[in-house]
């Protein structure tokens, strides 16, 4: 099932048999992406929104001098540009990480579903509704952390979207980012990264090398990086 | 960055060539040698402007209690 991990743990179990089948079947273009793709350019105007299978992409806006900020990162279950439904048109790019499978809901086929499927639309709202409250903890992370804190929070963030889709487990995550990813996500320079997670792997509270993330200490890492996950709405048990 | 005044001083350290100044609080900064020198001694010069600045506040509040008995200075 394509859309398998679309809000499980979150929302998902509001939804009926019938609204999953139904988005399932509106699913088309099933295809991979290679890695450091861009799907989406700034300013392009989109007639479909793209559900992420498998993998990992981001958005980012480009600087007037070229400087680039990572603003969001997406993993499997996500929804990479649902908001381009309402907006028509996307104010940032959007690319993808590592090879990524990916799939399309064209806009005329998500209304009529919609239409048919009245609960789908307030878990379509809530999905983007989710993408701003990790925009809104982006901002608290890169306005008042040090840069111990936001690599402690990014690690705890992505590590806490990974296991609710059962990727890893309590310590161990693969996270196939560069470092250059990462840094860009926590608004520091490659330099300052690899100087904070130096000190995080010295103090044992976790490592991150060849793409693989250890949480050695995931209480403490949550410490540093006043990482609380309300925001990320997991609040169903049992799905 | 956070919209306080701060009484903590950051933390500049070199690596690998690149000065890095952290804190407080929201500040994570990566300069270049000659720009670290350049930002230090508009801080130094900014301090000292801003020392004075306070002196003449405090001197304009103690002055104006003294012309009002019952004020605190």
């Amino acid at each position: 099932m394509l859309t398998d991990k679309f809000l499980i743990k979150r929302r998902r179990n509001r939804l009926s048999a019938e609204a999953i089948g139904a988005l399932e079947d509106a699913l088309e273009d099933v295809r991979v992406l290679p890695a450091r793709q861009t799907l989406t350019c700034e300013d392009e105007t989109v007639q479909a929104s793209t559900y992420l299978i498998d993998g990992f992409m981001c958005r980012y806006v480009d600087g007037r001098k070229g400087q680039r900020q990572l603003v969001a990162i997406h993993v499997a279950g996500d929804f990479v540009d649902l908001q381009s439904y309402p907006l028509e048109r996307i104010d940032h790019a959007v690319t993808s990480l590592t090879d990524a499978t990916i799939a399309s809901i064209r806009h005329d086929t998500l209304i009529g579903l919609m239409h048919r499927h009245p609960e789908l639309v307030r878990l379509l709202w809530f999905s983007t509704m989710l993408d701003a409250a990790i925009s809104r903890e982006w901002i608290f992370r890169l306005g008042n952390l040090p840069a111990l804190g936001r690599v402690a929070h990014f690690f705890c963030e992505t590590a806490t979207r990974l296991s609710i889709i059962d990727v890893g487990n309590e310590e161990v995550y693969p996270l196939p980012l560069t470092q250059a990813d990462i840094a860009g996500a926590c608004g520091l320079t490659p330099e300052h990264f690899n100087r904070v997670l130096r000190q995080l792997r010295e103090a044992d509270i976790m490592q991150f090398a060849d793409g693989v993330l250890h949480l050695r200490q995931p209480e403490q890492a949550k410490v540093i990086g006043h990482f609380d996950p309300g925001y990320l709405y997991i609040d169903d048990v049992i799905d | 960055m956070a919209s306080q005044v701060h009484d903590t001083a950051g933390e500049a350290v070199a690596e690998r060539g690149v000065v890095m100044l952290e804190g407080p609080e929201g500040t994570a900064l990566s300069l270049t040698p000659a720009a670290a020198k350049l930002t230090g001694e508009s801080l130094l010069r900014a301090a000292a402007q801003a020392e004075q600045q306070h002196q003449a506040v405090c001197f304009d509040v103690a002055g104006y209690a003294a012309k009002r008995p019952g004020v605190q200075q």
